[in-house]
């Protein structure tokens, strides 16, 4: 199965190439689109709705926006695959959250990845962080309690306040532990693979 | 704020956790295309997109795909191997097919063979016209995107996408099978009025259904419905909707 996720992976020269066709409404992209991408999206709604019926509608959706909103996605300021994966994340956690009866919460928007935002290598760079095993090795060399929260609120899409609550500690404790969890994942990513192997 | 002093924002800012006065001055900074924060972002979102690797990976049942490349237009349900670039070397395929034919003198079968594949191409071609005014319609700006049946245990549930100007879209799952001689039919409720037919749809073997109603929808559209009715339809609703998705303003 890791090669399906690994496949979510393309050069930026690639990835540009793609965005075009997509563009130009060449229906073969599309379906390129969702070999590349169908895989990854379905697995993060899934694991956040916990649903595979609502998973199947949330996907779909996840692909009539991008396929809506790729005119006006520039490769030049932001990945392909980062726009994807959080596209289909906000989705299923919008669709939590209104299940929940709660307000739609995740600050921030799709359109902020639209605005230029980096230049050149996204794709690149993405290559490294995201291969599957040694994003687990990152997560795995992080203390429980900040691993713990930093899955809270990538999928159960919590705010600071509702993990505190929901784990019965200070709220600056735990904005305190958000911090540190996420400078540590970033610096277990940006090592060698061959550390976390 | 300064650019080094929210530099500790930016991965919570990804994470969606970012609140009060310090996401109003990050926003400020890329609002601004600041050159430091903004590739300071996107390097945060590629380090918590990382998170979605951690995910069991799944496989999506294959009528996914199919489904999904439907909904926008690209194919029609249960057709996923043709497109329109297919179309070409179709026609070239039949042309080589007749020449063959004459040569081996036999014309009256080729003939038939012919119009066999002509009138798969036709029907095919005649379906791709039907879904390209869906295409369209999703293509367009003002297109509102409602969903419906979420979190419901097994009714109906999918999405309604509504434009003013071009009509309305229904995709919906776990339709109920129908009673013989019975047909769905999608109602557009004006607020405090009756409901207004918007035409007669079936749904697939396995409950989903795609439906366009093309036209403008009336501003004062407060929702859709869709209940079961006699096969040539009803002047007005005969049963309970079997759903009610409400519209917000058009």
């Amino acid at each position: 199965m890791l090669f399906l996720i690994l496949s979510a992976i393309l050069g930026p020269d690639e990835s540009r190439r793609l965005v075009e066709r997509l563009r130009a409404r060449d229906a073969t992209a599309l379906g390129e689109l969702y070999d590349l991408y169908g895989v990854v999206v379905y697995s993060i709604i899934l694991r956040i709705a916990r649903d595979r019926a609502t998973s199947e509608d949330l996907t779909q959706e996840v692909f009539l926006r991008v396929w809506n909103r790729i005119p006006s996605f520039d490769t030049e300021r932001g990945s392909l695959s980062t726009w994807v994966l959080t596209i289909a994340r906000h989705s299923a956690i919008d669709f939590l959250r209104s299940r929940g009866g709660k307000q739609a919460r995740l600050n921030i928007s799709i359109e902020t990845l639209e605005r230029p935002l980096t230049g050149g290598n996204a794709e690149t760079e993405l290559q490294s962080a995201t291969d599957a095993k040694k994003v687990r090795a990152a997560m795995a060399r992080l203390e429980p309690k900040h691993r713990q929260l930093l899955e809270l609120a990538y999928f159960d899409g919590l705010s600071q306040s509702e993990m505190a609550e929901k784990l019965e500690l200070p709220l600056g404790t735990v904005k305190t532990w958000v911090r540190t969890a996420l400078r540590q994942l970033r610096e277990n990513l940006q090592q060698p693979s061959g550390v976390n192997a | 704020m300064t650019c080094d002093e929210l530099r500790d924002e930016y991965e919570i800012y990804a994470l969606g956790l970012s609140e009060g006065a310090e996401r109003r001055e990050l926003e400020d900074h890329l609002e601004r295309s600041c050159p430091q924060c903004g590739p300071g972002v996107a390097m945060a979102l590629q380090t918590v997109s990382a998170l979605a690797m951690l995910a069991e990976p799944v496989t999506p049942p294959a009528r996914l795909r199919r489904r999904v490349m439907a909904a926008l237009g690209v194919e029609a349900p249960g057709q996923s191997w043709f497109s329109w670039p297919m179309l070409i070397p179709a026609a070239f395929a039949v042309g080589a097919l007749l020449l063959w034919v004459e040569t081996r003198g036999r014309l009256e079968t080729a003939q038939t063979e012919l119009a066999q594949s002509r009138t798969q191409i036709e029907q095919q071609a005649k379906e791709l016209g039907q879904l390209r005014p869906v295409l369209a319609f999703l293509n367009q700006p003002d297109t509102k995107l409602v969903n419906f049946g979420a979190g419901a245990p097994a009714p109906p549930k999918g999405s309604i996408l509504v434009n003013p100007r071009d009509g309305v879209l229904l995709m919906a799952s776990n339709l109920p099978a129908l009673p013989a001689g019975r047909t769905y039919q999608m109602w557009l409720i004006p607020k405090g009025g009756a409901p207004r037919s918007a035409g007669l749809f079936q749904a697939l073997p396995n409950g989903t259904a795609i439906y366009v109603r093309p036209g403008a929808v009336a501003a004062d559209t407060a929702a859709v419905a869709v209940s079961v009715e006699p096969e040539a339809g009803s002047p007005a609703p005969t049963t309970t909707p079997i759903f009610v998705a409400p519209m917000a303003g058009l």
